[in-house]
């Protein structure tokens, strides 16, 4: 491990600069690093603040990357003894992650061999209270067997370990703000990686579960919403694009609007092909798991339908229901919410996808048609899967496409056949942070 | 100051003449600018609509003493609308007209620079001085065209199959406006240097309708900043008052021979600074004329 005086010369430490850029999610080129440095020799050197703005100039596209630009500049352009400080707490914080690592290890073992789990199991288990952590150990004492069936035990055990460790990983998410840190082996630089695991963990709401947002952010979440769906509520509501793939020359109209040239083309018509808005249609499951995004993506809808007429909006839980006509009266959020909780009857209920998509289909077979995006957003987590998966299956066949927001995060996807089930009648996407959301119209509306 | 001197230009220079032009601008917005005209490169300012990123265009062809060519962008805009167009109605008259005659018609007749319709970008490239080329509102365009752009704004360059390629004599000031409604490429993002210009701060409006509007009084610039900036941070317009509706609202009250803020004069003026149905009735309805005196007293 270097240290950070060593290397101090200004090409190894602004390419480290950008380094931590990209790992906070901001994506410099190389080209623009390059007009970056050629931009600071015609900056005062020993201006802070021209030096900021010029490197924010050349490397900073996106307004809303800025606010993370700005504690990342403060925290790594510092004086260095605030960065000794930084290096020396990144030692002590990474020697006690090992050491909690260490102590996983020789609880989680079976005959002496510690069990295949990963860094991130093993650091959860560490962090677990004492008395769930004896238990653990109680279990794999237990099952240690003296006989030489070791060979078929140990994947049972491990899975069984790791099956344990989600459901607390569940249990003590939904109740508390708790997760374990991150281990990250890539970053060797000590300067580089407390500032990537500082400003990552301090990220804003935008990578925060949606249904850990607390009261508190409520305001600056309503705001950030409304961005997005104004944003993409513009995009929807152009009227059409003109297909340039294929100009064709409009011989009717060339030769109507050319006779009074005497037959002579002299006003050349081409042929415009218009594309029409896709109809919107949104499904959004407000089961119990599922009731936290479903208020968040409720109020983003709420958004959309201000602009967009074509939008028909769906809950679903036991059973489906209609709430276009919520949305239709323009009162504020908080009001459309209360009615539409008050008037629901199946609002925080159990989950039947199979039951709500087959009355979609018997009672609103208007609304289905081939120009129709259905927008479903659901854990997948339903009664019934084969009926649900044959529904999805029904409507997919009627419609344009189904896009899924799957609240679930993408690495649990293969634990639930659900996930499996339905993914193959719909295009799927992890979404359970606002960020994932507005990566979704990003890439998939605005693009 | 001249384009011949943009080699000597500072931080300071460009500011001092921006303000001589009537734009007032702090270092967030100068040094961005200063920065695009020594690396040559085109700038893309972002912002919502209203708050002065196409001035910047026609301040910098001011402070250069330089042309403005303005490209204004749209849904379905082309390269032959924004490149060259062959006037064809001319060729077919020329066609026409050798046919009466008996001279000789070859093919590089009729594809001269003659009968060549310039468009904005190929008058860009093709200027005689360091012009000022304006691309506003990129963001109305297709992706394809974008495409397009991006490729001549590197190399600044455009061949015509018939002509050949004609290359900048010099390299244009490029300054493209976006109002966000749709996420530009990297590859455009890439290639300049950026710019975000938000809402001013009450002390810079002031600063801003003492020079546009020097008519009015100190209080009245005071008590109208104040509003402006009152309306847009606490109110959820749909639309928030631009710097252009705060310079509207500060003539219209000198016309009225206002002096102070008053209720009566923003139930008067108040939809120059709103220009959405729902947006005034919510004005109404939250804070009203006042409800918004009040506040900006408490101030």
């Amino acid at each position: 491990m270097q240290s950070y005086f060593e290397n101090n010369f200004f090409e190894n430490n602004f390419a480290r600069f950008v380094h931590i850029l990209r790992h906070l999610g901001i994506n410099v080129s190389i080209l623009e690093t390059l007009t970056a440095i050629r931009a600071l020799t015609y900056v005062d050197i020993l201006n802070r603040n021209h030096v900021k703005m010029a490197i924010a100039a050349t490397m900073i596209k996106n307004p809303d990357q800025r606010e993370i630009f700005d504690q990342a500049f403060d925290t790594y352009f510092a004086p260095p003894e605030i960065k000794q400080h930084q290096e020396n707490a990144w030692v002590e914080k990474q020697a006690e992650t090992i050491r909690l690592l260490e102590e996983a290890e020789t609880d989680l073992a079976y005959k002496g061999e510690s069990l295949d789990l990963s860094e991130q199991e093993k650091l959860f288990y560490a962090k677990l209270p004492e008395e769930e952590k004896r238990k653990i150990r109680e279990y794999l004492a237990a099952s240690n067997l003296p006989d030489d069936r070791y060979s078929r035990f140990k994947p049972t055990l491990e899975s069984q370990v790791r099956g344990s460790l989600r459901y607390w990983k569940q249990r003590l998410g939904e109740t508390d703000d708790y997760s374990p840190q991150l281990f990250d082996n890539q970053i060797d630089d000590p300067v580089m990686a407390s500032i990537i695991n500082e400003l990552g963990e301090d990220s804003s709401i935008l990578y925060e579960d949606m249904r850990r947002i607390g009261k508190q952010d409520l305001p600056k979440v309503t705001i950030l919403l409304k961005k997005l769906s104004r944003r993409l509520a513009t995009k929807i509501s152009r009227r059409y694009r003109i297909s340039k793939k294929v100009v064709k020359l409009d011989l009717r109209r060339s030769i109507k609007a050319n006779v009074r040239y005497g037959g002579v083309i002299f006003k050349l018509h081409y042929k415009q092909k218009r594309i029409q808005k896709p109809k919107i249609l949104l499904i959004c499951d407000v089961s119990g798991s599922m009731s936290r995004y479903a208020s968040f993506v409720i109020q983003f809808i709420y958004g959309l339908s201000a602009v967009i007429k074509k939008i028909e909006s769906f809950i679903f839980a036991e059973e489906l229901e209609y709430v276009t006509p919520f949305f239709a009266n323009r009162e504020s959020f908080e009001d459309t919410m209360v009615r539409l909780i008050g008037k629901s009857n199946i609002w925080g209920k159990g989950t039947n996808l199979g039951a709500a998509l087959h009355t979609l289909r018997e009672q609103y077979p208007l609304m289905l048609t081939s120009n129709t995006v259905v927008i479903i957003v659901s854990d997948t987590k339903s009664l019934e899967l084969e009926r649900a998966e044959e529904e999805l299956n029904k409507l997919k066949r009627k419609v344009k496409d189904i896009l899924w927001l799957n609240t679930l995060p993408q690495e649990e996807w293969q634990d639930h056949p659900s996930v499996m089930k339905f993914k193959r009648y719909s295009q799927m996407y992890e979404c359970y942070t606002l960020a994932h959301l507005e990566k979704i119209v990003r890439k998939q509306f605005l693009h | 100051m001249e384009y011949s001197k943009l080699a000597k230009i500072t931080i300071e220079k460009l500011r001092h003449d921006f303000e001589e032009y009537g734009y007032i601008a702090e270092d967030d917005i100068i040094v961005p600018v200063y920065l695009a005209l020594r690396l040559e490169k085109p700038i893309l300012i972002t912002g919502a609509p209203g708050v002065g990123k196409t001035e910047i265009a026609k301040v910098l062809a001011s402070v250069f003493k330089t042309e403005l060519i303005r490209l204004q962008c749209y849904e379905g805009l082309d390269e032959n609308k924004a490149l060259y167009e062959w006037n064809y109605q001319k060729q077919l008259i020329k066609i026409q007209l050798i046919k009466e005659s008996s001279s000789e018609l070859t093919e590089q007749n009729l594809f001269s620079h003659s009968y060549l319709l310039q468009r904005p970008l190929l008058k860009a490239i093709q200027a005689p001085n360091k012009i000022v080329l304006l691309i506003d509102e990129i963001d109305k365009t297709d992706e394809e065209f974008e495409a397009f752009l991006f490729e001549v704004l590197s190399d600044f360059q455009v061949s015509i199959p018939e002509l050949g390629t004609i290359k900048a004599r010099h390299i244009p000031m490029v300054v493209l406006t976006n109002n966000g409604e749709r996420e530009l490429s990297d590859g455009l993002k890439r290639r300049c240097v950026y710019l975000y210009i938000d809402f001013p701060t009450i002390e810079k409006e002031k600063k801003i309708i003492r020079v546009k509007v020097p008519q009015v009084g100190e209080r009245l610039v005071e008590e109208i900043a104040l509003a402006v900036n009152y309306l847009r941070h606490q109110l959820d317009f749909k639309k928030k008052p631009s710097i252009s509706e705060t310079l509207d609202l500060a003539n219209a009250l000198h016309i009225l021979g206002a002096e102070m803020l008053e209720a009566e004069h923003i139930k008067k003026t108040i939809n120059l600074l709103l220009k959405d149905k729902e947006d005034i009735d919510l004005f109404f309805k939250e804070l009203g004329p006042e409800g918004l005196i009040e506040n900006i007293r408490k101030r």
